[in-house]
Order: structure tokens, then C-alpha cells, then sequence
């Protein structure tokens, strides 16, 4: 009686202990606030939301984004765009600090981000391993989902490869096990690039419902691989992508007919491949890089074009400017082709119901390179006045669609390509369609090198500011020519009573350094480092 | 029937004794019938005067006279009596029929019998194998209320403590056992009474003891928790007495320790020309403002303002008052308490104030059971400007109040003044610290319910269950309104005014934030404990099992843009959009979850050889399946040669002698998060516009751990103890070596780039070896009628980082593999440079320009690796110690006389450095107001200033005088050997004199004792940094912080 009374509270004693030796699932609970990857695919509302995210490339390279050293403006690596921050920091002294002395090493890869895009690819690979693994949505939308995600894979290896030349290719989800892969050929990431591109051109639609507006098409990326096979040397490619874009004009595409309008639509024709903004949705361009007499203080108008962009812009016969012609001179900014007036904003411009003063003294101010600090004012006597949206709120953001592929780049693209194909009269149609929207005499020109300058001093004029402009110089191999060991200029203006004094100034206070291993970047170290198979970039 | 009855009664004498504390009135009645009387002597021979003789179980009794001698009534010749001595041991008589007493009291040896709280239990502190320190609540007594934490510096010995802030509320300590083990979070595993809780904020008078477990046998029990030492707080439970209610009052004012002095506004102007002309510059300031400021303005616009004393006051008041009662009988033994402390900020707006709550009950059941029912509540009200004072935080008001011009009048024309060299600098460090405030109210609930069973059947076998509920409930709310100021523009000699700009809303409208966070834990623990001696083999186990759940969330939202500024609640405003026109509103919520199983066993042979063997079996939700359990074991042994036979005559003279020494593993899992092993969804707000719609996105954050564990530490421990009859001199000695693999360290930099984030973003790869020594000397002796004790005790702890991930392209002389952490990293400062010929030959700073940019008194550095020029990258090295110090210790005299007792208590710090520059957490050097002449174009202490260098004063112990800003070419802003100083200290931390009053006059009131006292802490601080008004703990990114505070305070506590 007494030991089974024992027993029996024991027993509960025993028991109470049990019960609280819990099962595993104690120790597993609902992850809270934070949720795991397996959430993309409960829903194709989830699964698109994630797809939403590999779009942000397709603008954050041009200017509406900040891709390379902090600031929107690539051009201002090139002999176009001269930034007037002289000490280091975002505002564009780091630009200055890279093209005027040597700070591109594989600790400091300037102009590539590297870790970036494969973060992006690792995304993307994660992803597509998913589709193929866990959702169960139709065939037809998983092939929909596949083209999308596949173009950003093959964008986000060319944006390495137009730094680096070869680069790896991460085409799976790779851990920990496959850290160490070498380096591919140019040529094999050329193949690579092509093939994921074919894809989404061939499982994407020409257009999407109104609902959809905004979503990569079959356009698109056709625009943007005319524009790869350039980099590619693959003209033949880029001719026939171009003409798969090209077919479509009047339908899907369309040159604006005028050039000022195209920064100031949000949904031209002349958009090939597009990023659009609108709600709290923007971007700050407008900013940092209106003059700066539109406001009284902050840091702003923190870049301007060269002299040597501003003197490119052709007369409006089509001559060229000419500073030793004494009519030129006496009002250098009369008369000139509309992109000039579109792109550029001058002393004398009007500009938001005033008057652009950039002469010494004048309320846009002139200074020096490495007069001023950091807040602003030209050094070249320019502004940039396309891409600015004039509207927008200079405390706020600006909604301008970003247009990353144009149609008149499609046009020019497929002109470079016919003509290295030595089809040049065949490349004037293409090339002429963009002079006609200028207001330009035609060309008729057909010697293969005399259409090669034409084309690419047309390319600098058309896309200017837009981001192409280095980059452009690094395919064509003529970098080093063009920028190192050269300063570039800006125009320092004096009034003098109610005329102006034009004086040539250096906008460069040291001598640009551009070296023939610039064309080809180093790597991160730290992928030599913790990847023996990958070989630094040579000359590195 | 007894029982009630007894209930009762005692119920009967509590209320009637609450109505003695109210009205201060005796109204207490006798039941003499017999009369008893006695001497009282202690074991030498020597009479005792003035010994406290009680009736037990009542007030009433008496004291011996000059002769020793006493006369007492009692009801019953079977009563006992109390005989009880500061110094000696307390000592129950009954009477047994007897009416004189013969009394011997012996000298209190408590070193000897005390109790010392372990894990889940207790021992008696001969028979401990682990490395265990404890203090007792009489200790905790002396020094002022407030912090518990900032009172724990060298008193314990290991335990490391940096206390950076002085603010109400805020002013609690970091603390360390035993130094630093791990690269990531070191701190202890606090528990209070058994469940882990903070204890920073309980009353100090409801304190029993506070012990740390240092070693791994100790600590075993606590297994993955355990690495970093383990706090261990008791608080007070009821003894068998008549109640005994304590009323403690306590004012106390409080002033900074130390503060740097600045320049007044005539100086200011003066040095800031000479500055200017050292920059080749124009003066900006003219003669006749320098004079308005010396001698007054007439217009009232100039005055000579010392800003700082604008915002802090002279001094600040604090009260603290604690009513508790302590009694039982062999049923019901209660502790009850209440206190409130009230602490004034120095800074107006600054203020803290705490209400504790407690109730302790212990009640014997029939047939063995038992239960404990704790319940403890608790209010934190802390309240601030809106602004911190946080000395990272931006816009902190005593940061501002070097930035402002000291020679304007606080106000002008009614509104506060504003004048900075940048117009649009709306900077007045008044203003700031009042447009509005930043309030927390802390709620806490700690209950735990202990049911336990002693087997009848089974001597020594109890069955326990506790169960605990804490619930922490935090609601804060700030507001923020711009007021207008009166901007002074120094061109033009006139003021304008305009409104503040805070840079709390994009459109400086009002802002008011209100959030809540709730947070509860629930714990379980089933134990079986067994104790038992079989002859000469005693034996005690303890097996238990604990599982601890704990959830908590978020909730909260700002209003921005009030037509109605005096309603501050979040629907009184217009809008809850932030800057980027987002809803400002946020909620989340969070889990997890801990399960351990727990087995020591304890076996002494003949009190000499003792044996523990400790282990703990522990799993955690932080940790993927397969690693979610582990061992964690630990093993001691003490050899007590002061019971050996062969110690034989030694042992009148040596109470004990003891060698102890134990091994084991123990766990950390503080540095890593939660469900760290899974790869997680980010949010990115608005992505990309389709159609006509925005649209978020998600991604994966990449970069996961996916077989995360926790970090292991072996810990090994030798000591001794030794202690001369009756406490003439102690010494405890331990040496402990810990050595720590396992840890996190990052892994982003193990892996290639291409890889993408798919890899582990940290790895368990760090290793770090710690060890050091304790030693804790004890004497107590008494000559004539003195009784004093002296206890001295130092720690020392020396880190090294065995394994870390570096850069291989990190120079060696940058590595801190091998080194110590939180070494100072900085140039190597090898003077001033003297002239510009000098500059023109030596390598400088590759970014800076020659004679333009580095002129004649600026600092020379070291070129390290001699390739022409000084880059941070190559040329930094180490310099010095980290600020957490190496070597802490404390130094306690006490005494008492008769009624009278006093005691000092010094505590120190040694091997530790500081830099007056700062290195924010993330690496970032920069200069601060102590370096930098004239920082951010604001006030600068006299030193910086007085010292600096010109070429008047070549010999100068700081760089150039100038006003240049670091960022456009000062190279004096980097880290290195020129601003660091050493910052070892010796404090006067606390000092108390107490007075006792025990006369039969107020026992007849049913008083049984007053007790006076005076306590001043932080009274003097001996330190390299006290000529520049710095104190040695002020933090080194010295932004404006709250600073540390010395107390006088003045106590009265009565006994009824």
C-alpha cells in the first residue's frame, strides 16, 4: 500500500518530467517577422514580387541610377562630362580622383561591381532553381517567369564582362563546394550571354497588357542584344537583332519627332527597353545636377559637360563649329543643331522662366577646377540640361521614365554593325533616320573608316550623357588615345557690360590617366584570394 | 486550529506595528512575568557592552551594560533569547528554567560558515570545488542607491566593469567576468533567483547576496549560457521572527565627477583669430565684440555664456525609500518590500524613477511539501529631452553646447540664441534638449512558484517544480516640436529670427513617436535534488530539467504635423508618413525557445576530499537540427588539507586550507540571431511601377550559416584557500586559463565574390585564449573595542586572439592574430613638425598636399613600411591597450565602535588606454572636441586650446592651433600615439560613516534601532585624464556624453 503509494507519485514526478522533455518541435518554432525562402512560392503574387527585384539593373547603371563611384553620370570617366568635386567623395571626387590618378587596382576596382551582379546572379540562380523544384504554377507561366529571370542572368554577366573581358560564369546555384571555377573566355561569355538573351527574346511577348506595362518584352531585349554583340564584335548578330526591333517601327517603335521630347515622355515609342518610375517611385537626377542657380544653397549642379562635348555639336547645316571663326566665336551658342539646345544648357539658355548665368560672378556660377569644395557650380561654364526634369520637385523625386535602350540606339547599332559588315550603304538608312530627326543633311558617305568616325561622333551626340560614352571608347579601343595624358576643357566667360569674353580654360588640373590595361579590369582580389582557379585579368 | 490562530496573531501584531511606523507612537505592551538576568563575555573573557538581548520572536529586550551585564522580563521561563554583536556570531539561548545567564559569544569567522549561492542551489563555501565569488547584501549597503551594476566594481574579485555614462536610468556599468573569451558578445548570464533576469534595477535593500560563477564547474550547470560567467543574484526571504519592518530613506545629491572647462566667450574670440591668422586668414571676430564680451554689451546682444552651464545644473537630487518586512514563524516565513528611488538628471529633462515591488513567501505544507511564491513588480520611468545623450548621438545637447558662440546671451529679445560660423545652423543646445522629450515607462512582472517535496520515505530526496512568469512591458513615447531662435549673424551684428531645424520630419513640423514592446518569458523546471551522509561519505545530486519559452513584439508609429501641440497622441496628428512618404509604422514579433537537462553530483569524503561532477545537456531554437543539443560537462576537486590528521597542533591556528581545481566545456550562443541557419526574405520597399502601380520586392538575403553552432570555451582553474582563526588574515588565489574556439567570426571574406552570398556569412573559425588571476586577501581583527576588516582584491585577465579572419594583404604589425582585443590601431606620432623644411623632408600623408595642407605643428607620423609617404592602409600599427581595462581591484577598510562604523571602499583600474580621438564601432577614425581645435567650428575645451601648438609655444603638448576642419586637410585627425593617453585609475568609490542608536527609550516606542549614515561615492579620482577634467571612464568618442556622477548621500534607517 505504502510502496504503491510511492509508485504512484513517482509516477507523476515521472511523468511532469517526460511531458516536459519535449519533443524536437519545441525547439522548432514558425520563424517570426523574418520568413524564409520558401515564402516566393505559396503564391504567383510572391513569386512575382521577387521577379520585381532583378528589374532595378536595367536603370541603376545609366543615370537615374549611381552605378559607378557613387554618382549617375559614367560619362564623367570619358572626355564629355567633367565633375567639379576635386576632393574625394560621392559628389564625383572619386570620379576625379580615378581618371586623374592611378587608384584602379584589384583592391579598388573602380568602374565594375562586381560583387553586386554576382549577388544579383546568385538571386537569380536561386530562383530558377526554385521554378524548377518547387512551383506548380502552368508550364506556360513557369516559361514566362524563366524568360525574365534568364535576361537579367544574361544582362548581369555582360555588365562583367563589358569590366572585366572573361569573366565566371555562374549559371547554377553554387555554395561553398563550388567556390573555386576559373574564368571563361570572352568568347565563351559571349555564347553564354547570346544564349540567355535568345531565350527570353523567343518566350517573351512582343507587348503586355496595359496591367503589365513595364515588364521586359521581346523588343527589349532584342534592342539590348544589338547592342551586346557590338561588344561582341558579332555584327552579323547585332545587325539581325536590330532589324527584329527594327521591323516593328511605326508599330511598336518609333523615333520622337523631336529629340527634346524623348526625356520629357513617360512612355515614348521611341522606349526599347524601359524602366518606368511613378508613385514614391524616383529618382534624383534632377537634383544633383540641375544649375546651380536654381537653388540658393545644398550641393547641386555638380557636373557639366566638357568643352570638347559642347564644340562636337554641329552647326544647324551640319558644319562643324569653329571657335577660329570670328562669327562662331562672337556667339558660339546661335545657330547650332536642335541636340545642342536639347542637351546643353549654356550662358544665355533659358532655363525654368530665367536666364542661365554662368559667366564669373553670375548666379550659376563659374569656378575654377579645385576652387570649390563640394557645393557646386560649373568648371567647364556648362550644365547638362537633357534628362533634367524640369518639373519635378527639387526637394522631391522626378517619375521620367529612363529609356536604357532607344530606339535611335537600335538604329545606330545596327548601322555600326552593316557598316563593320562593310554593308555601308545600307548602314546610311539606319544612320540617316537619326540625322533626319536632328534636322541634319543626310550622309552619303560610304568609305568603310570615313562611315566609322561618322557613326561614332554620331553615337557621342545622340547618346550623350547617357551612359554609352566610355564604354564606347573602351570597345572601339580608342581610350587611350582619346584620354590619357590629355586635359579637357570648359569655357570661362567674362561679361563685360552687356557683352561676354569667351576664354578657353582647363578643366583638369593634372593630366588624365587612361592605360592600355584599363581596357580589361582587374578582378577583387579577394576572388583570387579564396578562388585558386581564377586568374587575375593579365597586365594586372 | 494552531495554525489559524497563530495567523492571526501575527496579523494582529503586523498591523498594530505598521500603525507604530505611522505615528512613530509606542503603544507596546509587556507580558513580564519572569525576570531574567546575565553577563555577556566573549571567548577571551572580555565583557561585551551594549550586546542587543531580544526576546526571540518579539521587540522587546535590552542591552548589556558597562559591565556587560543585563536584566530582562519575559513571559514564560521557557522563552529564549537573542543575543546578538556586530562582529560576532548570533546566538540563541533558552533559558530552560534558569533566571542568570552565563554568555560567551564568539567572534564572527562567516568566512568560514557562509553559504554561498551556486547554480540552482547552494553550498557551503568549504566544501565549494568551483571558482565562485559572492557578496553579501550588507556589502551592496555601502555604497549609494541607484545601479546595481556600477556598485559591483571591484568588489568582486573577476569581475571586470566600464561604467561610460552617468545618466539616470542609464547608468549602469558594463560588466565582464573574467575579462573578455570571445571576438563577439562576452556578457555573464544573469539569473535572479534561479530564472534568468536582469538585476541591474532591483532595490538594493532586497538583496541577499550576489555571487558569480567564474569557472567551468561552476558554470557547467548553465551550460551553452555559461562561457561567459554566470551572475547569480538572491534576493531576501523571510527568517523565523516577529516581523521586522526596515524603513530606509535616503537623499542624496549628485555632481559630475569631472568635466572638461571651455573656453569663455572673450577667449574664445581670441583664440579663434589667432587661429585664424595661424591659417593665414583674416580675423573674423573684431576687437569690440572681444570687449562687449569682457565687459558687457549695453545692447544685451554679446554676453560671456558658459553653454554648458545652460543645460547642466550644479548638482541633482536623488530619494530612495524602501519599506520591508521580515518574519515567520515554522509555517509562513515572508519577505515583503516596497521601494521607490527618485533620481534628478543633472541635465534638465533627464530623469529616472523606479518602484519595486516584493513579495517573498515561503509556506511548509504537511507531508514534506513545501512552496515558494515569489512575486516581484517593478517600474522604470525614464525620462529625457528628445535629443539622447548618447555620446554617438547626433544633435546631443551637451555636443551642442560646444557649438554654439559662448559670447551670446543665452536669450535676446526673449527667445534663445542661435550663432554659428554656417548660418543656416540652428544649433542652441537649450533649445534642443527642450522641444520635447523621449520617455519610457518600463512595466515588469517576475513571479515564480516553487512546489516542492521532501520524500518522507527517502532522507534527503526532494521532488521540485518551479514554474516562473516575467513579463516586460515597455510603452515610450517622444515628441519633437522646432521652436523659434534668435540667429545671430555676426556680419552684421544683429539677430534674426527663425525657427530650429531639427531634422526629425523632412518639412520640420512637429513629430510624436508612441511604441510599445511586450516581451514574456516562461520557465519550467522540474528538479530532484538528494543529500545525504552515509558515515564519512557525504553525497548530494541534483537533477533537473529546464525549458524556457520566450516571445516578444513590437508596435509603434510616428504622427508628424500637429495643429494641436499640447494633445501628443498619435491620432491628434495630421499625418504618419515619413520622409519618403512611407507609413511610419512598424510591428514585429519574435520567438525562441531554450530546453536543458542538468545533472551534478557532489561527494565529499570526511570533509577533505571533495568531488563535483556537473554537466549540462542543452538545446536551443537558435541552432539548426543537427546542432541543436549539446554536452556541455565539467569536473572539480577540492582537497581540504586543513582536515588532515598531520595538520595536527596547525589547526588552532589555520581554520582552513583548501586547494581546489576544475576542468570543462561551456557553450555561447549570444552572438548568434535567431534562425541564423535559414536563408531569409528581405523586403525592399516600392521597386518598380507597372502599369499603373507600384509594386515592393523580396529577395534572399544569401549569406546564411546553415550549420551554425555555439562557441566553446574550455575553462581550467587552480586555487586555494586559506583562512587564520577567526578571520585574522584570509586568502583566496585563483589562476584560470580559458581558451575559446568556435567562434563567429566573418565568412564573406573566406569565400570568392562570385559566389554571390551563397555561403556562409560567418563561420565558427575564431580562436581566443584568456587567463589570469584573483586574489582576494581578508583581516579581522578588533582592538579594544574596534572592530575592523580590511579586504583587498584584484583580477587580472590577459586575452589573445589565437585565430581571426584577416586580410592576407593585411601587414603583419596590422594583424591582431596574436595580439590582445580592442588594441589601439594609429600612427605611430613621432612629434611636431617644427618648420616647413621639415615637412618638405619627411614622408606625409599621400592625400594631404605639402606646407599647404601640413603645415609646421602638425603631427609627424611613423613611416612604417618607408615607402615615402603616410597611408592609413600600411602605416597604421598598434599603439595601446583597449579601454576595457585589464586589471581591475578594490580596497576595503571598514571599522566600528561601539555604535559607530565606517567604511572606505577604493577601487581601480590599470592597463587600459584611451584615446581623446575617437574609433567609432565601425572602424572610423575621426577626430573629436579633444583633438580637434575649434571641432565642427564649435567651443574647445581650454586644455586643447591653451596647449596647443604656435610658434609661441613650440613645446606644446597638442597639434597645430587652427580652424581647419580634418576632412579638407587637417592631418591631425587620425588615429595615433599623440592622442592616446593612458587611463589607469584609482577612485575613492565609496566611503560611509554609520551611527547606530539603540537605546530602551525608543525600544519602549518598539524602535529597535536607528541607524545614520553618510555615503559619499566616486568622492576622488586619481587619473592621468584629471587635468583635462576627463574622467578615466568617460567614453572615447566624446561627442558630449552624460557624465559620471559623485554622490553625497545621507541615509536614516529604522528597525521596528
Amino acid at each position: 500500500m505504502k510502496i504503491s503509494k510511492i509508485n504512484k507519485q513517482l509516477l507523476i514526478v515521472i511523468s511532469i518530467f517526460l511531458l516536459s522533455a519535449c519533443s524536437e518541435d519545441y525547439l522548432n518554432p514558425e520563424p517570426r517577422t523574418v520568413y524564409t525562402e520558401t515564402e516566393i512560392w505559396k503564391t504567383m503574387e510572391n513569386t512575382y514580387l521577387y521577379i520585381n527585384g532583378f528589374y532595378k539593373p536595367i536603370y541603376e547603371y545609366g543615370p537615374y541610377g549611381s552605378k559607378y563611384a557613387g554618382v549617375a553620370l559614367n560619362d564623367g570617366f570619358s572626355d564629355i562630362v567633367k565633375y567639379n568635386q576635386h576632393v574625394m567623395g560621392a559628389n564625383g571626387g572619386d570620379v576625379n580622383k580615378t581618371i586623374l590618378s592611378s587608384v584602379i587596382s584589384p583592391n579598388n576596382p573602380v568602374l565594375s561591381d562586381y560583387s553586386y551582379e554576382y549577388n544579383r546572379i546568385r538571386r537569380i540562380n536561386e530562383f530558377l532553381f526554385g521554378l524548377e523544384n518547387y512551383a506548380t504554377y502552368d508550364e506556360a507561366d513557369k516559361t514566362l517567369m524563366e524568360a525574365q529571370a534568364r535576361f537579367f542572368r544574361g544582362f548581369l554577366h555582360f555588365m562583367l564582362v563589358r569590366s572585366h573581358g572573361g569573366i565566371i560564369i555562374r549559371d547554377y546555384i553554387d555554395g561553398p563546394n563550388e567556390a573555386f571555377k576559373a574564368r571563361s573566355t570572352e568568347n565563351e561569355c559571349y555564347d553564354f550571354i547570346t544564349k540567355e538573351l535568345n531565350f527570353a527574346a523567343n518566350n517573351l511577348p512582343g507587348e503586355w497588357d496595359k496591367a503589365d506595362l513595364g515588364r521586359l518584352t521581346r523588343g527589349g531585349v532584342w534592342g539590348y542584344k544589338s547592342r551586346v554583340m557590338l561588344y561582341a564584335g558579332r555584327w552579323q548578330d547585332a545587325v539581325d537583332a536590330a532589324e527584329e526591333v527594327i521591323k516593328e517601327e511605326g508599330n511598336l517603335y518609333q523615333l520622337e519627332s523631336d529629340y527634346d521630347k524623348i526625356f520629357k515622355t513617360k512612355d515614348s515609342k521611341e522606349g526599347v527597353l524601359s524602366y518606368r518610375f511613378g508613385g514614391t517611385l524616383g529618382h534624383g537626377f534632377h537634383k544633383l545636377y540641375c544649375p546651380k542657380g536654381d537653388k540658393s544653397e545644398g550641393v547641386i549642379g555638380i557636373a557639366g559637360p566638357t568643352l570638347e562635348m559642347v564644340d562636337s555639336y554641329r552647326m544647324a547645316d551640319g558644319t562643324e563649329f569653329d571657335w577660329n571663326k570670328p562669327e562662331h566665336a562672337a556667339s558660339p551658342y546661335e545657330n547650332r543643331e536642335p541636340r545642342f539646345y536639347a542637351s546643353i544648357l549654356y550662358n544665355g539658355a533659358q532655363w525654368k522662366g530665367r536666364t542661365i548665368e554662368t559667366f564669373v560672378g553670375g548666379k550659376d556660377g563659374f569656378e575654377p577646377y579645385g576652387a570649390q569644395q563640394s557645393s557646386g557650380g560649373t568648371t567647364t561654364g556648362y550644365y547638362i540640361r537633357k534628362m533634367i526634369d524640369e518639373d519635378a520637385p527639387l526637394d522631391g523625386v522626378s517619375s521620367q521614365t529612363w529609356y536604357e535602350v532607344r530606339y535611335a540606339e537600335v538604329l545606330l547599332n545596327h548601322a555600326e554593325a552593316l557598316n563593320e559588315l562593310g554593308r555601308g550603304s545600307e548602314a546610311l538608312v539606319s544612320l540617316n533616320k537619326v540625322r533626319q530627326r536632328a534636322k541634319l543633311p543626310n550622309i552619303t558617305v560610304t568609305d568603310q573608316e570615313a562611315l566609322r568616325q561618322i557613326i561614332r561622333e554620331e553615337r557621342k551626340l545622340e547618346l550623350a550623357f547617357e551612359g554609352h560614352r566610355l564604354w564606347d571608347l573602351r570597345r572601339w579601343k580608342t581610350a587611350v588615345d582619346v584620354l590619357d595624358g590629355k586635359r579637357m576643357h570648359g569655357t570661362k566667360i567674362t561679361k563685360e557690360g552687356e557683352s561676354f569674353i569667351y576664354e578657353t580654360v582647363e578643366c583638369d588640373d593634372q593630366n588624365r590617366i587612361f592605360k592600355e590595361s584599363y581596357y580589361k579590369l582587374p578582378v577583387p582580389q579577394s576572388e583570387i584570394d579564396n578562388n585558386p582557379l581564377c586568374k587575375q585579368t593579365p597586365l594586372w | 486550529m494552531e495554525c489559524n490562530k497563530r495567523k492571526i496573531m501575527w496579523n494582529d501584531r503586523f498591523l498594530r506595528n505598521l500603525f507604530l511606523v505611522l505615528l512613530l507612537l509606542s503603544t507596546n505592551v509587556a507580558f513580564a512575568q519572569v525576570n531574567v538576568r546575565g553577563k555577556v563575555v566573549d571567548s577571551t573573557g572580555e565583557t561585551l557592552i551594549g550586546v542587543n538581548v531580544l526576546l526571540k520572536g518579539t521587540h522587546q529586550g535590552t542591552i548589556t551594560d558597562s559591565n556587560g551585564e543585563f536584566s530582562v522580563s519575559v513571559p514564560s521561563p521557557d522563552a529564549s533569547l537573542v543575543f546578538s554583536y556586530v562582529g560576532y556570531s548570533e546566538l540563541e539561548v533558552a533559558l530552560e528554567g534558569r533566571s542568570y545567564l552565563n554568555i560567551t559569544m564568539h567572534q564572527d569567522t562567516e568566512e568560514l560558515d557562509e553559504v554561498i549561492v551556486v547554480g540552482y542551489g547552494t553550498q557551503k563555501k568549504v566544501s565549494v570545488t568551483g571558482s565562485v565569488s559572492q557578496i553579501e547584501s550588507k556589502e551592496l549597503m555601502q555604497a549609494p542607491s541607484g545601479n546595481i551594476t556600477s556598485q559591483l566594481a571591484g568588489k568582486l574579485p573577476g569581475l571586470t566593469s566600464l561604467q561610460t555614462s552617468g545618466q539616470p536610468g542609464y547608468d549602469g556599468a558594463s560588466i565582464r567576468v573574467r575579462g573578455l573569451s570571445t571576438l563577439g558578445n562576452s556578457a555573464a548570464t544573469l539569473i535572479v533567483d534561479g530564472v534568468q533576469r536582469s538585476f541591474a534595477q532591483l532595490d538594493p535593500n532586497d538583496i541577499d547576496k550576489i555571487s558569480i560563477l567564474k569557472d567551468a564547474s561552476a558554470g557547467a550547470v548553465y551550460g551553452v549560457q555559461g562561457a561567459g560567467g554566470v551572475i547569480l543574484v538572491t534576493t531576501k526571504r523571510g527568517t523565523i521572527q516577529a516581523p521586522k519592518i526596515t524603513y530606509t530613506g535616503k537623499v542624496s545629491y549628485n555632481q559630475n565627477t569631472l568635466f572638461p572647462e571651455f573656453l569663455d566667450g572673450p577667449d574664445f574670440i581670441k583664440w579663434y583669430n589667432k587661429a585664424l591668422e595661424m591659417d593665414g586668414k583674416e580675423p573674423i571676430f573684431t576687437q569690440s565684440l572681444y570687449e562687449k564680451a569682457l565687459n558687457g554689451d549695453p545692447e544685451g546682444k554679446i554676453q560671456n555664456t558658459n553653454w554648458f552651464d545652460e543645460i547642466m545644473k550644479p548638482g541633482s537630487f536623488s530619494t530612495h525609500h524602501n519599506i520591508n518586512v521580515n518574519g515567520g514563524n515554522e509555517s509562513v516565513k515572508y519577505f515583503l518590500s516596497a521601494g521607490y528611488l527618485s533620481q534628478d538628471g543633472i541635465i534638465d529633462n533627464f530623469d529616472f524613477q523606479r518602484y519595486n515591488v516584493r513579495s517573498n513567501v515561503d509556506v511548509n505544507l504537511n507531508h514534506g511539501f513545501r512552496l515558494e511564491l515569489d512575486m516581484a513588480a517593478r517600474q522604470e520611468i525614464r525620462k529625457s529631452g528628445y535629443f539622447s545623450v548618447s555620446n554617438q548621438a547626433w544633435n546631443n545637447p551637451v555636443m551642442l553646447a560646444s557649438k554654439v558662440f559662448p559670447f551670446l546671451p543665452p536669450t535676446y529679445d526673449g527667445l534663445p540664441t542661435v550663432g554659428h560660423f554656417n548660418k543656416n545652423n540652428t544649433f542652441n543646445p537649450v533649445v534642443y534638449n527642450n522641444v520635447g522629450y523621449n520617455n519610457s515607462v518600463l512595466n515588469i512582472l517576475q513571479s515564480s512558484a516553487k512546489f516542492a517535496w521532501e520524500l518522507p520515505w527517502v532522507k534527503g530526496l526532494e521532488f521540485g517544480i518551479k514554474m516562473s512568469y516575467d513579463k516586460d512591458y515597455t510603452t515610450s513615447r517622444a515628441w519633437a516640436a522646432p521652436e523659434m531662435v534668435n540667429s545671430y549673424d555676426i556680419a552684421t551684428n544683429t539677430y534674426t529670427e527663425v525657427l530650429t531645424n531639427l531634422s526629425v520630419t523632412a518639412t520640420n513640423v512637429e513629430a510624436f513617436q508612441h511604441a510599445n514592446s511586450q516581451f514574456y518569458r516562461r520557465t519550467l523546471q522540474p528538479s530532484v535534488n538528494y543529500e545525504n551522509t552515509f558515515g564519512k561519505h557525504d553525497i548530494s545530486g541534483l537533477f533537473l530539467f529546464e525549458e524556457a519559452l520566450q516571445e516578444g513584439e513590437n508596435l509603434g508609429a510616428v504622427a508628424v504635423d500637429y495643429d494641436v501641440t499640447t494633445l501628443h497622441e498619435l491620432d491628434m496628428g495630421n499625418d504618419i508618413k515619413d520622409n519618403n512618404g512611407r507609413p511610419n509604422v512598424w510591428g514585429n514579433s519574435s520567438i525562441f525557445r531554450r530546453a536543458g537537462f542538468v545533472g551534478r553530483i557532489n561527494y565529499a569524503f570526511d570533509n577533505k576530499y571533495l568531488l563535483e561532477l556537473a554537466a549540462r545537456y542543452d538545446g536551443s531554437s537558435r541552432f539548426p537540427p543537427q546542432n541543436r543539443w549539446g554536452f556541455f560537462p565539467a569536473a572539480s576537486a577540492g582537497w581540504r588539507i586543513s582536515e588532515e590528521p598531520f595538520f595536527g597542533d596547525l589547526k588552532d591556528k589555520i581554520a582552513n586550507l583548501k586547494l581546489r581545481a576544475s576542468a570543462g566545456v561551456l557553450g555561447n550562443d549570444l552572438n548568434v540571431g535567431q534562425f541564423a541557419y535559414l536563408n531569409m526574405m528581405r523586403r525592399n520597399p516600392a521597386t518598380i511601377y507597372i502599369g499603373d502601380k507600384e509594386y515592393i520586392s523580396v529577395y534572399t538575403a544569401g549569406e546564411v550559416n546553415r550549420d551554425i553552432t555555439w562557441e566553446k570555451t574550455a575553462t581550467y582553474n587552480v586555487g586555494f584557500e586559506l583562512m587564520l582563526d577567526k578571520g585574522i588574515f584570509g586568502m583566496e588565489f585563483d589562476y584560470f586559463y580559458k581558451h575559446t574556439r568556435d567562434i563567429l567570426i566573418s565568412g564573406g571574406s573566406l569565400f570568392p565574390p562570385s559566389l554571390g552570398g551563397n555561403y556562409p556569412g560567418t563561420v565558427n573559425g575564431g580562436e581566443v585564449e584568456n587567463q589570469g588571476l584573483e586574489l582576494v586577501l581578508t583581516h579581522n581583527n578588533k582592538i579594544g573595542e574596534v572592530f575592523y576588516n580590511i579586504k583587498g582584491n584584484l583580477g587580472w585577465s590577459r586575452n589573445k586572439i589565437l585565430k581571426m579572419n584577416e586580410s592576407p594583404n593585411t601587414p603583419d604589425y596590422q594583424k591582431r592574430t596574436g595580439r590582445k582585443m580592442g588594441e589601439k590601431l594609429g600612427f605611430i606620432a613621432e612629434g611636431l613638425y617644427e618648420d616647413e623644411e621639415q615637412i618638405m623632408n619627411t614622408p606625409t600623408l599621400s592625400h594631404l598636399q605639402k606646407i599647404s595642407q601640413i603645415r609646421p605643428g602638425d603631427i609627424i607620423y611613423k613611416d612604417l613600411n618607408g615607402d615615402g609617404k603616410i597611408e592609413s592602409a600600411q602605416d597604421y600599427t598598434f599603439l595601446g591597450n583597449s579601454n576595457f581595462p585589464e586589471l581591475m581591484y578594490g580596497l576595503n577598510l571598514g571599522a566600528s565602535w561601539k555604535n559607530l562604523d565606517a567604511s572606505i571602499f577604493f577601487q581601480g583600474a590599470a592597463i587600459r588606454d584611451m584615446f581623446l580621438s575617437g574609433v567609432y564601432g565601425n572602424g572610423a577614425v575621426d577626430a573629436t572636441v579633444y583633438t580637434r581645435p575649434f571641432h565642427g567650428n564649435g567651443n574647445s575645451p581650454r586644455f586643447l586650446i591653451e596647449d596647443s601648438w604656435t610658434p609661441d609655444n613650440k613645446d606644446a603638448e597638442f597639434a597645430r592651433l587652427t580652424t581647419v576642419a580634418a576632412e579638407v586637410g587637417n592631418c591631425n585627425g587620425w588615429a595615433s600615439s599623440w592622442w592616446m593617453r593612458n587611463a589607469d585609475y584609482l577612485r575613492l568609490k565609496n566611503a560611509q560613516i554609520g551611527y547606530t542608536i539603540k537605546n530602551s527609550y525608543f525600544q519602549t516606542a518598539g524602535i529597535d534601532g536607528i541607524r545614520l549614515s553618510f555615503t559619499g561615492s566616486n568622492l576622488f579620482t586619481w587619473s592621468g585624464l584629471n587635468k583635462y577634467g576627463i574622467d578615466p571612464e568617460a567614453p572615447e568618442i566624446s561627442n558630449g556624453y552624460y557624465p559620471q556622477q559623485r554622490t553625497y548621500e545621507f541615509g536614516v534607517s529604522v528597525t521596528f
